[in-house]
């Protein structure tokens, strides 16, 4: 579980303000597609960093961008002058691609999922590890909404007691043309959507309980033929005694992102997710508190408030917190490679309860 | 930007006894007279975003508040002088009156609904914006309630000082401004205390009544909560984002999660059935069925069109 650091935001900023007058780090960004695409805007509009190159093996002629280099291969890319890349590709290309930048002195942020499976973390915390002046980050940007963010704080502050229980739900409808996608081959994806989405959700878990020591699962096939799954159910009990339930679904016609994190003294009820596309609604946190002299509170309808976010910074936080990392030689705080251990071992034991339950 | 809305049994006869009200109102007019606050004064331009004279919008208690054609604020002009204000405040019946009675008298509905509330806001959006160990100075009157409040979780809030004391720091983390704003002469003036006295990066944490409240643009000058000696400018958001501005303040939360006007209209109308609102919204204010009557007070919320306003600013680099 990751610590409050006291003055943490100000000292983001003051260091913000030091790396202007640095020379901008020179970036690359691997995978051009929706998520390079926003990391490499990002980056353009980031003071303390210069895109330099992009790699994208769709690029034609060079015409995909033009203020930068443009390569049809990340190990190309990394043949450029630079000091960062952003990994933003299929699962199956990440380990390759992040070991590959490190051993070339290039401080790494990766897209999650962290590669396919465990193996594939282990494989590049052993380069990092070898690589003691780099940075590594891996885009766990949920940990940076602001409703996590806020909620974070009160768990934290200990003002609404122990935390006993979390149910969380995470799930989109797939839609037309899913069973087209990458993220459904099995080979290219090396898992369905508990590893695509539902993870997510997993690192939350572990951002609010620390880490997991017993897991129960169902998994398998409901609707899409795709060889992988489509919905996970997972019970899971943490180390301090708190209890956390996943549904992670490719079948919720409905996309919903709901997390309930329930505590001795109170709860908090993140409900929505702003996203790219606003699929998932409103971003809302109802922050409820067991108060039982309260005549209302007594019979179950306690005072409630209601937050409302209207504006996603989690991308541009994160993007900013790798900046910070690498201008202090600061460790990496959220979505280390530590995080993405743990979640992948998450995602890891929730495949090998459940045992799988084909389409009928 | 984050916005709150709040639910709950909060009921306008709790936070506001009728007849404590009315007693209070009466004592607030004798005052007026006594300390002839109405009489004269300095005309003034909009305090929010500095437009020129306003056109008249609402006259009450023999003070006529302008509405600002640049940003929509209300504000009293002529706005009396700050020696008569003090007089009012000091020595007058209503602000004795309002200590002695209506405030031991909602003291449990106020910690419940408005200090619990208020210091857990704070607690909050602090801590997740600043992280822990926080200096806040308070600005106005001491609140109990709140300090006990806000320094029982003492790993956020460290220290709690009084923004006017003669060893205000320059480099605080937060400033508390509640229900002090809309009563100042010199707004600018006292946002720049505020700025001077937070680090960049720190909040400014505002509780005030809204210009642009349903209550208001409903009732106009039957509205009983709006006490011109004590509401002497009422912001609308977007003059919010000019004051806030000209001052180095940058507006990350605005919210009006005011829990009251639609008891309150309907209650005015029940007094007073000479005032005539539009059929529709007359139907939804007295409805019989409460949930619709809370979905609508939620609506008002929602659209930051609440009587009650909290907001957020982070102070910038000047």
């Amino acid at each position: 579980m990751n610590e409050v650091r006291p003055g943490a935001r100000a000292l983001e900023k003051e260091t913000h303000s030091q790396e202007s007058d640095a020379a901008p780090l020179r970036v690359g960004v691997i995978g051009y597609g929706r998520v390079g695409r926003r990391r490499a805007d990002l980056v353009r509009a980031h003071p303390g960093l210069a895109l330099v190159a992009v790699a994208e093996p769709n690029a034609e002629g060079g015409t995909l961008v033009s203020d930068c280099a443009v390569y049809r291969d990340g190990e190309e890319l990394l043949r450029h002058n630079l000091d960062a890349v952003f990994v933003c590709t299929p699962n199956a290309a990440t380990t390759d691609l992040v070991s590959r930048a490190l051993e070339a002195g290039r401080h790494v942020f990766a897209e999650k999922p962290p590669g396919r499976r465990v193996a594939d973390v282990e494989r590049m915390r052993e380069v990092e590890a070898r690589c003691p002046g780099l940075t590594l980050k891996f885009g766990f940007n949920h940990r940076e909404h602001d409703s996590v963010r806020l909620s974070r704080a009160m768990v934290e502050s200990g003002e609404l007691g122990r935390l006993m229980w979390m149910r969380g739900i995470y799930g989109k409808a797939g839609g037309p043309g899913y069973e087209r996608d990458w993220r459904t081959d099995p080979e290219v994806a090396g898992g369905g959507i508990l590893l695509d989405q539902g993870i997510h959700m997993l690192d939350l878990f572990r951002l609010f309980a620390g880490d997991f020591s017993e897991v129960k699962s169902f998994v398998g096939q409901s609707f899409w033929r795709v060889g992988l799954e489509d919905n996970a159910f997972a019970l899971l009990s943490a180390e301090n005694g708190a209890v956390a339930m996943l549904h992670s679904s490719a079948t919720h016609w409905n996309h919903t992102f709901r997390l309930e994190v329930y505590l001795t003294e109170g709860y908090l009820v993140l409900d929505g997710f702003l996203t790219g596309s606003r699929s998932y609604g409103h971003e809302t946190l109802v922050v409820g508190r067991r108060d039982w002299q309260d005549a209302d509170g007594a019979r179950g309808n306690p005072r409630e408030e209601r937050y409302q976010f209207d504006e996603d910074r989690s991308w541009e936080l994160e993007v900013e917190d790798f900046v910070s990392c690498i201008a202090r030689g600061a460790r990496v705080v959220n979505g280390c490679s530590l995080d993405a251990l743990r979640a992948m071992e998450l995602v890891e034991r929730v495949y090998a309860d459940g045992g799988w339950q084909g389409l009928r | 930007m984050k916005r709150v809305v709040t639910g709950g049994e909060l009921t306008q006869a709790a936070m506001r006894p009728p007849d404590l009200v009315d007693a209070y109102l009466a004592c607030v007019e004798r005052d007026i007279r006594r300390f002839g606050l109405s009489n004269g004064g300095r005309v003034r331009g909009c305090p929010a975003c500095g437009a020129g004279d306003g056109d008249v919008a609402v006259r009450r208690m023999g003070f006529t508040f302008r509405s600002c054609t640049g940003c929509r604020s209300l504000f009293v002009s002529p706005v009396p002088d700050e020696q008569q204000l003090a007089r009012y405040r000091t020595e007058g019946e209503a602000e004795r009156f309002r200590r002695e009675q209506v405030l031991p008298a909602t003291a449990d509905v106020r910690a419940r609904h408005a200090w619990a509330p208020r210091a857990q806001w704070v607690l909050s959006t602090a801590a997740a914006r600043l992280g822990a160990g926080l200096t806040c100075l308070h600005l106005g009157p001491p609140v109990p309630e709140l300090r006990s409040l806000l320094l029982r979780s003492r790993s956020i809030v460290a220290a709690l000082g009084d923004l006017e004391s003669d060893d205000t720091p320059s480099d605080g983390h937060a400033v508390l401004a509640f229900d002090v704003l809309e009563r100042t002469v010199d707004l600018s003036e006292t946002l720049h205390r505020c700025r001077t006295a937070l680090r960049p990066g720190g909040l400014l944490f505002i509780t005030t009544m809204s210009g642009e409240g349903f209550e208001v643009r409903v009732l106009r000058g039957r509205t009983r909560s709006l006490v011109p000696p004590n509401h002497l400018q009422l912001l609308s958001r977007a003059g919010w984002q000019a004051a806030l501005a000209r001052e180095h303040f940058r507006l990350v939360e605005y919210s009006t999660p005011g829990e009251l006007d639609v008891q309150e209209v309907a209650e005015v109308c029940h007094r007073d059935p000479d005032i005539t609102l539009p059929p529709i919204v007359d139907e939804l204010v007295r409805h019989d069925d409460d949930e619709v009557r809370h979905a609508f007070q939620e609506v008002l919320q929602q659209a930051g069109m609440s009587a009650h306003v909290q907001l957020v600013a982070e102070a910038l680099d000047e």
